[in-house]
């Protein structure tokens, strides 16, 4: 079992592991360079769970009653591990003074894992959890962090609410997605790098988890090495620069500690045209030390991020406008006006208590978050689509239409996409302030706006009763309020806007004014109320040959909305308080090691977890109602795990394999049903949902010298659905002029055949080489090549129900929708399979304790084409329709994509004293 | 390197200054209207030249009664042409408003004729055939420039419907004194979904179609039942004018329906004079009218209707409305013109179908009725099978007698001369045979 885990709280004393034991292990830790003791180095017999810290001294002492031969690891934070090979037969080992060098390669840890995370190019779609890797050092979800991570390979293909992500032990997934928001800390990367991460389904002492692993981010100044910081960065990725400073004060007077820090990160326009990048982020903490055993934290983070985003594309927009292309800006009086911005800005103050005294920690805190998340789109009303890359624009609506090819209009379609590629604002000023439309907005720029106000508390306690049994246990309390509602954001020349459903001609708020102004909250507005107690208690085992441990979780979530405009569609469910939706839990796990030798062990985990429905999946259409999913049902997770890892002195690895069944899913998928700007999204719900995510994975490092160090990396994994799901689709029909499935915003469309099809999870297989070679002069340079397979985009389940098969015309099977044909054409095939060459190098300078380095990362060298995700479109919902769209070799409905970045490169120069 | 980042570090806020309205002065190679149309060599073509074309918009689809299509004159008042562009734009209204100012950029724009009306736009292809079709809309904003020059109110050309001639065409018109033709009272503008045509007429019952959109905001609404003036972009079809308005506001019926114009009138000098069923040749059936007044009547909302055998029930009717007949004057009808001149060497006066009333075998009644629904003449009895009565011309033929100079609504034997195979009841058994039996267009 890999357990990286950091106690702190052990800095400030020696624990002792009294037993039986027949080998006391001492030694002291010091840097190589400036002799300097190291305090909280960690230090650990490999195999086993139990780490020591080292003290004020930098000495430890480890008392153990293994026998035969093992490797003692130590580590601490920017050193170079040092794994010691040893011979244990019962005999006192002195090991003397232990010298760690300086990793020069942290600057790597400092910043490219958040950079990943950064690259995450829209959050409604993608959710990869890499960023939780980051102070991994295993091998394997290292390279996933840092490399796999640009073409966004998902570890195990789990979706990142399957892992929980703590700050100072509070767990920060949001009720709503359930995913973490790095956003609220980004920027930060100097104040959290204190992480604890437990992978998969291990034990974590903090939380019971989720099963893809779980962080704990200790922000605490004790923990973080004292001084100033500063850096600065250049680079073409999301933002084009970063100014980053942070002091820490260190302990002062044994009594108390603080941490300020500052971030700016910024850019016109990052690697995909016109997506801007402003984002700042302030963080302090003061820590007090009662004594010895007690201490009190208080933390307060204000992170704003305002990103300009981009579009998935065709093959088809790709092949004229390349992978940059971004259609949601246009240029206003010469400058770039993005029509989608996302702009979160989610202040967080936390209040931590922590004690530790032999046998017993407890670590308390309260943590309040409030602030807002706003997404800004251009609505049309009456009035053209505005995006350039709706299927009516493009060549291809020439070339499939009905009644034949029409070739001169494709080029001439294509020549004018090729000068007018961009949102023509300019037009849209036009139209807002046409004598005809009287003052009346026929195009508004508002934000989707999410305010969220939620409370946590949060007890964890450790209490180990000998050196054979701890027990964790923990409660955590949540509560949330979470405004939602759309604003007028600006009326571009307009007056006013009718605040009515355009196509059925309803109100939208029935007790307001039909004419909103600017600033005014229109088209829909309601609360959410959550509420969320989970209790878990973990007895944990440790021998000699086996340890194990085995944790229980029941948890009770309820949840609520609050209607708080009438709208004429649903006069009755619209307005007031929905119904209650409650659920209660319980939860296991469990997991054996078995240590073969000191250098081969292996451990088993499994787990069955009973998870509540997200928030975002419990109202079918929120927006506009109260209704509720029918038939919400808890998911159910079955998770096994097992592991073998090797640690031989030069030789060290994981080789792992697992098999989840994911069932009773309730999904919410969110896709345009037209295209890009203004055209709206619907709410694709899928209950009785299962899906399969079994394989393995590969980690293996080798030492060939003190400089060289090789390294291979494999997942080969298959990520399914697994069963046929119950589709509904829900839309917002206000705002969509055109083609809409159902005027109520919701149709049922029966079970979706979907079993057997991927999911879109990332790559499914993923390979990797490296080399990295460390001079003694303090210079690294590092080389990976990767290679990316079988990834797939979300399908349709639309066309998966029977409904595909009917002709609308005439109510019958279409005739030659035949089960081979139909198979040809919704047959799923993977994206194309692509190599990425990464190459990361730096240069450090120590003088006189001031320390400064630079840091160069270029990824995708070779600057290859790829594509990272997509999701099929769902517009052509028959099989006539679609076999006529696909007729021509270019659908106007062709699934869209995620185009990678093509070569990039990252510069840093930092200098600490 | 930080101090340069810092300089570099602003971002542009969300709030943008509203931007100039792009608009062009620019002094084009103008072509006129009708120089582009004489362009046309009677097929569609590409435009090669860099022409510039000048006009001001008229059409809006605002309502929704256009769709994807610009109409605009050459000037705002007194206009002496029109042509019209097709565009993939909907809601086109928003940029281009009734009465603004365009400058229509024609290279690469393609020139054709459809249905006797101009067109540019894009290309449409279908089966090798070419026609104009909607400019793609990537490049609409590169052909059609807006003029600096400020908006104009349009005023239309005020015509009456005979005014209407083709110069008019894609032009604003209005028509004074209009009003929906009675029949269609009550009625909707469209059937929903569907182009559907209403018809306009003056208060000289001079007609005009307007067509309506099944997709427009007013389709629905049921058309005014007053009168008044009709503004419309005047199109065509094959030859026939029609109007198409913008919204329900062009047209402003307000005053009182026209007077009926009472063209129709009664007369009893019109009556049935010869009917006739050859013994060689059904083909050659015809019926005879006579006119016995000293002046020529228009047969306006006259009918003639026949009641097979013994029905009660009207059979078949021919409307007379676009005949009249002159002083002491005949029409012939024929039921098979092509046989009847054949027969008799000219071509009937009104052709008809079979199982007309100028088709009877010999046994079927036979109603001469005034526009006001009155019986002038009658033959026979109605709900009285002809065989072997008074009325049977079966083979033979039914002659006015040459002294009766006036219709009767009742059938008197006495004003009859009846030829036919049986020669009952007075009736004279004698079949006769075309042409030399028969005298049609002689009294």
């Amino acid at each position: 079992m890999i357990k990286h885990l950091l106690f702190l709280l052990v800095v400030f004393k020696i624990c002792t592991l009294q037993s039986q034991a027949t080998s006391i292990i001492s030694g002291v830790v010091e840097e190589t360079t400036n002799r300097q003791k190291i305090t909280n180095a960690e230090v650990m017999i490999e195999g086993s769970t139990f780490s020591i810290g080292t003290n004020d001294m930098g000495e430890f002492s480890i008392s153990t009653s293994k026998k035969g031969q093992f490797i003692l690891n130590i580590s601490a934070q920017d050193f170079v591990i040092k794994r010691i090979p040893i011979f244990l037969e019962g005999v006192n080992l002195d090991l003397g003074t232990i010298r760690l060098e300086q990793d020069i390669t942290f600057e790597k840890t400092i910043n490219l894992v958040n950079i990943s995370d950064d690259e995450l190019l829209d959050d409604e779609v993608n959710s990869n959890a890499l960023a939780l890797l980051q102070s991994t050092k295993d091998i394997f979800l290292n390279r996933a962090a840092f490399d796999f991570g640009q073409a966004f390979f998902r570890v195990r293909g789990y979706d990142s609410q399957y892992g929980e992500v703590s700050l100072n032990g509070i767990p920060m997934n949001k009720m709503y997605d359930g995913r973490p928001q790095w956003n609220n800390w980004g920027g930060l990367n100097d104040v959290i790098r204190n992480q604890q991460y437990a992978n998969g389904l291990s034990a974590s002492d903090f939380t019971f988890g989720g099963i893809l692993g779980n962080t704990n981010i200790d922000l605490r100044p004790s923990g973080l090495r004292p001084g100033t910081r500063l850096s600065s960065s250049l680079s073409n990725r999301t933002y084009g620069g970063r100014l980053m400073a942070t002091y820490n004060s260190g302990v002062k007077k044994e009594k108390y500690a603080y941490i300020l820090s500052a971030s700016r990160r910024w850019a016109k326009e990052g690697y995909i045209a016109g997506t801007l990048y402003d984002s700042y982020s302030i963080y302090g903490s003061f820590e007090y030390l009662l004594n010895e055993q007690n201490t009190l934290s208080a933390t307060a983070i204000v992170a704003s991020n305002r990103r300009g985003r981009s579009s998935a594309i065709t093959e088809e927009v790709f092949q004229i406008q390349g992978n940059r292309y971004n259609p949601y800006w246009g240029f206003q009086n010469g400058k770039i006006r993005n029509s989608k911005e996302r702009n979160i800005r989610e202040p967080l103050f936390l209040l931590n208590y922590n004690h530790e005294s032999k046998g017993l920690m407890v670590n308390a805190g309260l943590a309040y978050q409030t602030g807002i998340y706003e997404r800004s789109r251009l609505g049309y009303f009456n009035a053209p689509n505005p995006d350039p890359t709706y299927y009516r624009y493009l060549p291809s609506f020439y070339l499939n239409s009905p009644i034949g090819a029409n070739f001169e209009s494709a080029v001439l379609a294509k020549e004018g996409f090729i000068q007018n590629p961009q949102l023509n604002w300019s037009n849209i000023y036009l139209a807002n302030t046409s004598l005809s439309q009287e003052g009346e907005a026929a195009y508004v720029l508002y934000d989707d706006t999410t305010k969220d106000n939620q409370f946590t508390a949060r007890v964890n306690t450790n209490i180990e009763i000998n050196s054979h049994l701890r027990i964790d246990f923990g409660l955590t309390y949540k509560q949330l309020t979470s405004k939602n509602y759309a604003i007028i954001d600006d009326l571009i020349g307009a007056e006013f806007h009718r605040d009515i459903d355009t196509f059925s001609e309803t109100l939208n708020d029935v007790d307001g004014n039909v004419e909103k102004q600017g600033g005014d909250i229109f088209n829909y507005k309601y609360d959410f109320e959550g509420n969320m107690a989970d209790l878990y208690a973990q007895l944990n085992l440790n021998y000699d040959k086996v340890n194990a441990f085995i944790s229980g979780k029941y948890s009770k979530v309820s949840y609520q909305r609050n209607g708080l405009f009438k709208n004429e569609r649903f006069q009755d469910s619209s307005i007031g308080e929905s119904e209650s939706i409650e659920f209660s839990n319980w939860s296991g796990k469990s997991g054996l090691t078995y240590n073969i030798t000191g250098r081969h062990w292996a451990t088993a985990n499994v787990a069955y977890v009973n998870k509540a429905p997200l928030l975002q999946n419990v109202f079918i259409n929120p927006r506009e109602n109260n209704t509720v999913v029918p038939n919400l049902q808890s998911e159910k997770i079955t998770s096994i795990d097992l592991n073998y890892f090797l640690r031989m002195p030069k030789l060290t690895g994981r080789l792992t394999g697992f098999y989840t069944r994911f069932q009773n899913g309730t999904d919410v998928n969110f896709f345009f049903v037209d295209s890009g700007i203004g055209s709206d999204f619907v709410q694709e719900v899928l209950t009785d949902l299962d899906k399969l995510n079994l394989g393995t994975e590969l980690g293996l490092e080798y030492q060939l010298s003190s400089a060289v160090k090789l390294s291979l990396v494999a997942s080969v994994a298959k990520y399914l659905y697994a069963s046929d799901p119950f589709v509904t689709i829900n839309f917002d029909t206000a705002g969509a002029t055109e083609d809409l499935i159902d005027v109520s915003g919701s149709k049922f469309f029966g079970q979706s055949t979907i079993k057997g099809y991927k999911l879109a999870q990332g790559p499914q297989k993923a390979i990797s080489a490296g080399i990295e070679y460390r001079d003694p002069k303090y210079w690294w340079v590092s080389m990976t090549a990767n290679y990316l397979a079988n990834n797939y985009a979300n399908i349709s389940t639309i066309t998966r129900t029977q409904s595909f098969l009917i002709d609308p015309e005439t109510d019958e099977r279409f005739p030659d929708a035949t089960d081979e044909n139909v198979q040809k054409l919704l047959r799923q095939k993977p994206l194309d399979n692509f190599y990425l060459l990464n190459l990361v190098g730096g240069k450090s300078w120590l003088k006189k304790g001031k320390y400064i380095s630079v840091f160069l990362s270029v990824n995708n060298v070779f600057d290859a084409d790829f594509r990272t995700g997509g999701y099929e479109q769902s517009r052509n919902g028959n099989y006539g329709q679609l076999k006529q769209d696909n007729f021509s070799g270019n659908p106007s409905f062709a699934p869209k994509y995620w185009y990678g970045f093509g070569r990039t490169y990252f510069l840093n120069i930092a200098f600490s004293f | 390197m930080s101090i340069l980042l810092l300089i570099g570090a602003c971002v542009k806020n969300k709030d943008f200054e509203k931007p100039e309205l792009i608009c062009s002065d620019e002094d084009f190679n103008f072509v006129s209207i009708s120089e582009l149309k004489r362009l046309y060599t009677g097929e569609t073509a590409q435009i090669q030249d860099d022409l510039v074309l000048k006009g001001y918009v008229v059409s809006s689809d605002k309502a929704g009664n256009f769709f994807n299509i610009l109409h605009f004159q050459d000037v705002a008042s007194n206009a002496t042409g029109g042509l019209q562009i097709e565009l993939e734009l909907r809601d086109s209204h928003l940029f281009f408003d009734i009465g603004q100012p365009i400058f229509i950029k024609l290279k690469g724009l393609y020139l054709g004729k459809a249905n006797d009306v101009f067109k540019i736009g894009g290309v449409f292809t279908s089966f090798g055939n070419r026609s104009v079709g909607r400019l793609p809309n990537s490049v609409i904003f590169s052909h059609i420039l807006l003029s600096c020059d400020p908006v104009e109110n349009i005023s239309p050309t005020v015509v009456s419907i005979l005014e209407l001639n083709e110069s008019m065409v894609n032009t604003l018109v209005r028509i004074d004194n209009t009003e929906f033709k009675e029949n269609e009272l009550g009625q909707s503008f469209a059937v929903e979904k569907e182009e559907t045509q209403r018809t306009l007429v003056d208060c000289d019952d001079n007609e005009l179609v307007l067509v309506n959109s099944g997709y427009s905001d007013f389709q629905s609404q049921i058309i005014p039942n007053k009168m008044g003036a009709a503004s419309g972009v005047l199109t065509m079809n094959k030859n026939e004018f029609q109007l198409i308005i913008r919204t329900v506001d062009d047209l402003e019926f307000n005053k009182e329906r026209c007077e009926e114009l009472i063209d129709e009138f009664t007369s009893t000098s019109i009556f049935i004079s010869e009917i006739a069923d050859p013994d060689n040749n059904s083909g050659a059936r015809f019926l005879e009218l006579y006119n016995s007044s000293h002046e020529a009547l228009s047969l306006k909302g006259w009918t003639l209707v026949r009641y097979t055998n013994s029905s009660t029930e009207v059979s078949s009717t021919i409307e007379l409305s676009e005949y009249s007949i002159d002083a002491n004057g005949l029409i012939v009808i024929s039921s098979n013109a092509l046989e009847f001149e054949n027969v008799y060497g000219f071509s009937p006066t009104i052709s008809v179908g079979t199982n007309s009333p100028a088709d009877s075998n010999g046994d079927d009644n036979i109603a001469l009725i005034d526009p006001f629904g009155t019986v002038i003449d009658m033959f026979g009895v109605i709900g009285e099978d002809g065989s072997n009565t008074n009325h049977e011309f079966e083979d033979g033929k039914a002659e006015r007698k040459i002294e009766v100079m006036s219709g009767n609504s009742v059938f008197t034997e006495s004003e009859w001369i009846i030829y036919n195979d049986t020669g009952n009841n007075g009736t004279l058994n004698l079949p006769q045979n075309a042409p030399l039996d028969f005298t049609p267009g002689v009294r």
